[in-house]
């Protein structure tokens, strides 16, 4: 069920996206996972484009909000204003089902941690007052990692409320080519038609929390994660949460591919989407060009994977 | 496998004397004719020495002694032989060792340990050859395995000359004398010869037990006995609950009701031998008033019956612990399986529905899978080896590059093999599929390396 709704939703967004098939996979698979997901890379990879296609093909409510220096918290849970003699609440952007939140890292760390509430609980209070969200609740927040100045670099405590972070990159030759193709004539997101409903998606998240994770792959990625804490080259290795997010992005990656039992394989290709965002270099290290990126990747290449042992 | 049954049965007449052969042969023939008999068989060990009694004078004490003695070495012997031939069914390699530890109790000498060591390399040896036959492999013994055999010919080379001429014993006699019944206390024990091994004591010549093996006996007589009412209350519970249940709810293939026959049987000639062998080691008096009872009925309230005025006996009191031991055991065994049918029976037939659900998919297929797919890594150990970090799609990818030949096998395999070791079970079919892909694949390597 879930694999066949993969594949209209996906088929859908590649209307639109053009060369990010495993982009568009990953960013399913944190979204049924029940996270949020942090788009980063260079203006103009399609990141925006991605998340209102997602939204708009899942049939789902979408509002985009651009972070900027003078974005108050107010400006995105929503405010209460004297109105006939009462205060009547007026909801923010963020009472919405996808929400983008644009440049994330040009806004105040108050705006931002205003975000965290709705991120992790699901809720807003304001004024005292809490309100729930709607079901589903999804952001999306970009942020570009080259032009730095006058940003508010994420806290690690947000970061580690994003699921994963992925990065688009650049289409190939062949597959931007396709892109002008395209964009010839109407944008495509303007003619893009739901293939999915809210409640679709809900029984689809609910079926990822049944594909079976044999104990042993479970103990396979609590040693990953682990093992980010005992590296010489991270200051700060990944938190119990970060278990947590790698399991369930696994369970749906299994989920999209049609399985109802996690591979190993899973558990990799979610490492390091949902790791990498989590550590903190060593600056040393990181001047000598080592990233995130390549400790996950040697920590892969030294756990052992749970398989046969032969004598 | 009949060279394996040809082994232990050469193994077990080294060992015993020739009175018992009759019993271990039609043991081992109805072990190898019935295979799915196999798990009654192994219960029904006690009833196999029943054929000791045919011409034997029930008043003639030193005879019955003897017939009990022999009745448990038989008894013993066909259970360590069943669980060693249980063990080698699974292709364990430490199969042919309860059979050795039996052997070793039962003749303790330095040559029957070194036969049993040697018995045990070529068990080894031959398994593994049919295994590499089976699965059309190469087969190639392993150093570990040759040096093994090698330290084993060298014992038995040493032990055969222990043994001093290699002198089977061909008479009724027993490795352990049973001594006469009537023995005055504080006597010395068995002595223990140079060589360390148990000596027969001089005929007629009384032997008291220490006291710490009459307290041994006494405890495991008092569980014994009690152990036997409850074992006889479950079964009957048991027969009543299969009696009241409508025929058309009984488990269809009957199993239920052969393992209660079969059970009841076995318990019934398991207290026959235990009353035998309480009574010829009581005290004279009580030899007299407990034939009767034992030998004409047989029931196993019988052996509390020699209990009352009578000590137990003199002898070899490690032996009579022994034995006394196994039949509290095997009457616990019993016990334990009655008790499991009780639970279980509902819970098989949910289980056989479920099965039946799953379109026949089953642990027992998904294991062999698994050893399939061992087999195959087992393969490519010494060719591409898998490392440590990879994933077997991972494996199956990288092999894809480097051995084309085998990429579509090997990615059947694995496509086979995945659901089973991270999802659950498999069915007949992909048992055998994976079974044939790593013969298919053991053919590819060996064409390939006689090509180059």
């Amino acid at each position: 069920m879930i694999a066949d709704w993969y594949a209209r939703v996906k088929t859908n967004i590649e209307k639109v996206i053009v060369g990010q098939e495993a982009a568009i996979e990953l960013l399913l698979a944190g979204f049924l996972a029940g996270g949020h997901v942090l788009l980063e890379d260079v203006p103009g990879t399609g990141k925006t484009m991605l998340a209102r296609s997602l939204a708009r093909s899942l049939g789902l409510e979408f509002k985009r909000v651009q972070f900027t220096p003078d974005l108050l918290p107010s400006d995105l849970t929503g405010v209460n204003v004297w109105q006939g003699g009462e205060f009547r609440f007026v909801p923010g952007p963020v009472f919405t089902q996808v929400l983008l939140a644009d440049e994330i890292n040009r806004a105040t760390p108050k705006t931002q941690s205003a975000l965290l509430e709705a991120m992790a609980e699901g809720q807003v209070t304001v004024d005292g007052e809490t309100r729930r969200l709607a079901q589903p609740f999804f952001v999306v927040a970009t942020q570009n990692p080259i032009e730095m100045d006058g940003t508010f670099p994420l806290p690690e405590a947000q970061l580690d409320r994003f699921l994963m972070r992925l990065r688009l990159g650049y289409p190939d030759e062949e597959g931007e080519a396709r892109l002008l193709e395209r964009m010839r004539g109407l944008h495509p997101i303007e003619e893009l038609e739901p293939v999915s409903d809210a409640g679709e998606v809900l029984e689809a998240r609910r079926r990822v929390l049944e594909v079976r994770v044999e104990p042993e792959l479970a103990g396979y990625a609590v040693r990953l994660v682990r093992a980010t804490r005992a590296e010489n080259d991270v200051a700060l290795g990944a938190s119990p949460r970060a278990a947590l997010d790698l399991q369930r992005t696994a369970m749906a990656l299994a989920a999209v591919a049609g399985r109802d039992y996690l591979l190993p394989d899973d558990v990799k290709k979610a490492a390091g989407p949902v790791l990498e965002h989590r550590l903190i270099i060593r600056p040393e290290v990181r001047l000598e060009g080592t990233d995130a990126a390549a400790v996950i990747e040697r920590i892969l290449r030294a756990v052992p994977v749970p398989s046969e042992e032969v004598g | 496998m009949i060279v394996l049954y040809g082994l232990a049965l050469a193994l077990f007449a080294l060992v015993t004397p020739p009175a018992l052969w009759p019993g271990a042969a039609a043991f081992v023939i109805a072990w190898a004719l019935f295979p799915r008999w196999r798990a009654h068989l192994a219960w029904a060990a006690p009833l196999f020495p029943l054929y000791l009694l045919y011409g034997v004078n029930l008043q003639d004490a030193a005879a019955m002694k003897q017939l009990a003695w022999l009745a448990i070495r038989l008894t013993s012997g066909l259970l360590a032989f069943a669980y060693s031939a249980a063990l080698a069914e699974g292709s364990a390699r430490a199969a042919p060792l309860p059979f050795l530890l039996w052997a070793l109790l039962s003749r303790p000498t330095g040559g029957v340990l070194a036969l049993g060591l040697l018995a045990w390399a070529g068990w080894v040896y031959l398994l593994n050859r049919r295994e590499s036959r089976r699965l059309g492999t190469p087969f190639f013994p392993q150093r570990r395995a040759l040096a093994l055999a090698a330290a084993g010919l060298l014992l038995a080379a040493a032990g055969l000359a222990t043994l001093g001429g290699f002198a089977p014993r061909f008479s009724h006699t027993p490795a352990h004398t049973l001594e006469a019944p009537a023995l005055p206390a504080n006597t010395p024990v068995t002595p223990v010869g140079g060589d360390g091994s148990r000596q027969a004591p001089p005929a007629g010549r009384p032997v008291a037990l220490p006291a710490w093996q009459q307290q041994a006996f006494r405890a495991l007589w008092l569980l014994t006995s009690l152990a036997l009412p409850v074992l006889l209350a479950l079964l009957i519970a048991l027969w009543w609950r299969m009696l009241k249940t409508p025929a058309e709810k009984r488990p269809a293939d009957r199993r239920s009701l052969e393992l209660v026959l079969l059970s009841l049987l076995s318990v019934l000639a398991g207290g026959f031998w235990l009353a035998l062998f309480a009574y010829t080691k009581g005290g004279a008096a009580g030899a007299a008033a407990g034939a009767a009872p034992a030998a004409a009925g047989g029931a196993p309230g019988g052996p509390a019956a020699p209990a009352a005025g009578h000590t137990p006996g003199n002898g070899p009191g490690l032996v009579l612990i022994l034995g006394m031991l196994g039949v509290l055991l095997l009457t616990l065994f019993f016990a334990y399986l009655a008790y499991r049918l009780l639970r279980t029976e509902p819970l098989a037939a949910a289980e056989a529905a479920e099965a039946g659900a799953k379109g026949g998919r089953r642990p027992v297929f998904a294991g062999r899978v698994r050893a399939a797919y061992r087999e195959f890594l087992r393969l490519m150990r010494g060719r591409v080896p898998i490392s440590r970090s990879e994933t077997p799609r991972e494996y199956a990818a990288r092999l894809a590059r480097l051995r084309p030949r085998l990429s579509a096998a090997v990615r059947e395999l694995t496509g086979l093999y995945e659901p089973v070791r991270y999802g659950g079970l498999a069915d007949q079919t992909e048992a055998e599929r994976a079974e044939a892909l790593v013969r298919r694949i053991a053919r590819e390597l060996e064409n390939e390396e006689e090509a180059t």
